[in-house]
């Protein structure tokens, strides 16, 4: 534009002292070549507010882009954060364990000592029946649900009267359920409720053998069994979520 | 002289009818737990004892810990009239008589005494006065009394709630009883009005109003209505939140790029920004121990909430998982905070543990927005929807027990619950 | 005092060009398209009140599309909206005594604070994109209603989209 305007002042000055020198036409072609140029300029101013608008819609992009990476970063971190907690508390645990099986052991071996004649494995040793629960429940805590199946499975069939038969038809039913063995689960529970009617957890058990009826696609029965929930047992937490769940099913 | 008393007596008739057909209560659920009382009408003038009996059962039922139990028809108002054996039958474990009287200054007295039916004792006597024309507000006390000897925790019935009224293009910023009765307007005025904010000693709100064209946070006295601009820069100013001491504020500001976090004096002076992400930051709430703020960010692409120390600090992100999440609110005992969650197109009203960082929904869903706790942490307040209607919810922190209140018109959004009187 | 001379000729010889040679100078100011609104030298330097024929009061003009909309919880202009507020960038830089308010509007998902922040990052982002079209800063004001004025009442993607949106209002 002031490249333009310089030219035009030129020209303005230029034409009185060489009037006669120049004819219409001459004037007209100087002016139309600056016409030429003028647009020539504005063209590239154009061009580049169209690259600026570019790389403004390219930054939004960018920041777009960067909030969803940062959005993954933190849930990365936290989900980095939960793993080793659950390490952490796994180890402990571990730990914790090891040193009762060996101080445990450390007994035994003293007892074998002072009484060689006793029974090397007594099935009836309230010790290592508990020891054989805890270790199928450690098993079932730490989420290896097959071999904690095995080990409940193993477990009720040595102490079918151990006071934890009903905890671990309970914990087998669970791992079951982990494993989406949704008729396994099913049976489990059953037995459970057939076996022990007075259990503790019994509430629980309700709800997750409507989840298993649910799941199995028998719906009238689940609902029967929520209700039977609700009723039996109408304050405990899980009659509180029976109710949702009946809820969100109308 | 006569015909006077008369006309006087007819105003306060339609007085009285105009404030009662103001909500619609419905309550929904029942605790856990019911303690079940007798509250038996007051003794003197009627009118009055119909009120306050009104509010105190009213009050009772809604906090959903209390089962009313059927007078059969029994009227007493004296303690040597109390037969333990009667009401033991009845299944009472409460039991509330009293008087009420017109002083000759015009002051309401209300003689109130509360028995413990099952240890056989007199745990309240006590005198409760109001002024001329406040017998809700005697209802609202007793209600308390009866609610703290019972519970063991602080009432909160005698508290009051903040929200905006909409009707149209017309905006009311509204101060009414817990109960919702009692109505106030604050500001009137044909642009929105948002984000009401009580002040820790109840005396003043602050709110953003759209009066001159653009978001500009004001801060106004409840005593003398005198109002003053607390921030006016270019863009939005908006969210405001007091400190537990009422010395500081924080606000959102857009001044400086998207929304970001200020903190500043409640007289507008030394204004400083806390919050650098270049995302919107917002809503934000001071924990009870004023030492860190939960915030509403968008910093990780979607709506989450954070939490930071007030003075400026790192950055924690406290909910994962499906979803967005808006509008933090502390417990009142700082073990947590209630937030709106939403999820799969639905508003729910959740709560979050610090401890576990377990996110638990206290509703079922639907529009559910800007939860605000009761200051004893037992209920909490949030805007909701019904019958195609803004509306006023409470549910119990339990999830347990829901209630919802209707305005007379218009619908209710931004509420807010106010502090302890 | 030469300044002065200096521009009256200047203006008389470029009145003189204009008058020898109309077809060349004159832009069509009712074309449609980015070329629509190219400043003829003239108005650049001798406009005060918009001459009649403004293209701003032209309903076939692009210029009449006053309004901006976004997907939802996305605050950037979307390529269908950028051709109208290049339009009004160039609108605003050949026309400095033009005002406009950039008014950031939202749907009611989210909360009315969030909304708030988003619906101003709406308008600034247009602001941003006139000012890189020309206009300047002072011809602008940037606000947020949030999701508090939604144009429709539904709880439903119909009325949803119309209310995410960003308007362009010209100062009377």
């Amino acid at each position: 534009m002031k490249q333009r305007i310089l030219l035009l002042l030129a020209l303005c000055f230029a034409a009185p002292a060489q009037a006669g020198l120049f004819s219409d036409d001459e004037a007209r072609k100087q002016i139309q070549q600056l016409e030429e140029r003028a647009l020539k300029l504005e063209a590239a101013a154009e061009q580049q507010i169209k690259s600026m608008l570019d790389l403004q819609s390219q930054i939004e992009t960018l920041n777009a882009e960067l909030r969803k990476l940062r959005g993954q970063n933190e849930e990365l971190s936290r989900g980095l954060q939960d793993a080793e907690k659950r390490e952490k508390d796994f180890y402990v645990d571990l730990d914790t364990r090891l040193r009762q099986i060996e101080s445990a052991d450390n007994e035994k071996q003293a007892a074998a000592a002072a009484s060689e004649a006793a029974a090397a494995s007594d099935p009836n040793d309230p010790a290592q029946e508990n020891r054989a629960y805890e270790a199928a429940y450690a098993l079932f805590k730490t989420g290896d649900h097959l071999n904690a199946i095995k080990a409940f499975q193993e477990f009720s069939g040595k102490y079918p009267a151990s006071v934890h038969a009903p905890n671990a038809y309970y914990w087998l039913g669970d791992a079951q359920l982990a494993m989406k063995n949704y008729k396994a689960a099913l049976e489990t529970y059953r037995n459970l409720r057939k076996d022990y009617p007075a259990y503790v957890r019994d509430a629980d058990v309700l709800l997750n053998i409507a989840e298993c009826q649910s799941v199995l696609k028998q719906e009238d029965l689940a609902k029967k069994t929520l209700k039977l929930l609700i009723t039996k047992y109408p304050d405990s937490e899980a009659a509180a979520k029976a109710k949702k769940q009946l809820a969100a099913a109308k | 002289m006569r015909v006077i008393q008369i006309i006087a007596g007819l105003l306060l008739l339609i007085q009285a009818s105009v404030a009662s057909a103001v909500l619609d209560i419905e309550i929904i659920g029942a605790g856990e737990k019911q303690i079940p009382v007798a509250i038996v009408p007051m003794g003197g003038d009627a009118k009055l004892s119909q009120t306050i009996h009104e509010v105190v059962v009213g009050d009772l039922m809604r906090s959903g810990l209390f089962r009313m139990v059927d007078l059969a028809g029994k009227f007493l108002t004296e303690p040597s009239q109390v037969s333990y054996a009667d009401w033991q039958v009845r299944g009472a474990d409460g039991l509330a008589i009293g008087n009420v009287t017109v002083l000759p200054s015009g002051r309401i007295e209300a003689r109130f005494r509360l028995f413990d039916v099952v240890k056989q004792s007199e745990l309240i006597a006590q005198a409760v006065s109001a002024h001329d024309g406040q017998a809700r507000a005697i209802g609202h006390r007793i209600a308390d009394l009866i609610y703290e000897k019972m519970t063991g925790d602080k009432g909160v019935f005698g508290s009051r709630i903040a929200y905006v009224n909409r009707r149209g293009q017309n905006f009311r910023l509204i101060v009414a009883d817990s109960d919702g009765y009692n109505e106030q307007v604050v500001l009137a005025q044909n642009e929105p009005i948002m984000s009401p904010s009580w002040s820790p000693d109840g005396s003043h709100l602050a709110y953003v109003s759209f009066e001159t064209g653009h978001a500009v946070v004001f801060v106004q006295s409840l005593y003398t209505n005198q109002r003053k601009v607390l921030a006016d820069f270019r863009g939005s100013n908006s969210a405001p939140a007091w400190s537990p001491d009422g010395k500081q504020m924080a606000i959102v500001l857009t001044r400086d790029g998207s929304s970001q976090i200020y903190l500043v004096r409640p007289d507008g002076s030394n204004l400083r920004r806390i919050t650098f992400s270049g995302a919107i930051d917002t809503e934000p709430h001071f924990s009870p121990d004023g030492q860190s703020l939960l915030f509403t960010s968008d910093r990780g692409g979607s709506a989450q909430i954070y939490r930071m120390p007030v003075e400026g600090g790192p950055e924690q992100r406290m909910t994962f998982g499906e979803g967005a999440n808006y509008s933090p609110r502390h417990s009142p005992d700082g073990s947590g905070f209630v937030f709106a969650h939403r999820n799969n197109g639905k508003f729910y009203i959740a709560l979050q543990d610090f401890q576990t960082g377990q996110m638990e929904l206290l509703t079922e869903g639907g529009w559910e927005k800007k939860p605000s706790f009761a200051p004893n942490g037992k209920l909490v307040l949030f805007a909701s929807e019904a019958r195609g209607r803004g509306i006023l919810a409470t549910v119990s922190s339990d999830g347990r027990v829901k209630q919802h209140m209707f305005t007379q018109s218009g619908d209710a959004r931004e509420p807010v619950w106010g502090p302890n009187p | 005092m030469k300044k002065l001379v200096i521009s009256l000729v200047l203006v008389n010889l470029l009145a003189a060009c204009a008058s020898n040679k109309p077809a060349e100078t004159t832009a069509a100011p009712v074309d449609s398209g980015a070329k629509a609104t190219t400043p003829a030298p003239k108005t650049a330097i001798a406009p005060v009140t918009p001459v009649a024929g403004d293209p701003l009061n032209d309903p076939a003009s692009i210029l009449a599309k006053r309004s901006v909309y976004y997907p939802f919880d996305v605050d950037a202009v979307q390529d269908a909206d950028k051709p109208v507020v290049q339009a009004h960038g160039k609108y605003l830089a050949s026309n400095p005594n033009r005002k406009v308010r950039l008014e950031g509007n939202c749907d009611e998902r989210g909360s009315n604070e969030y909304n708030l922040g988003l619906g101003q990052r709406r308008a600034d982002g247009v602001k941003k994109m006139l000012e890189l079209g020309g206009a300047k800063s002072g011809q602008m004001e940037s606000v947020s209603y949030g999701e508090e004025k939604p144009v429709a009442s539904g709880h439903e993607e119909a009325s949803w989209s119309q209310n995410r949106r960003t308007d362009i209002k010209y100062a009377k």
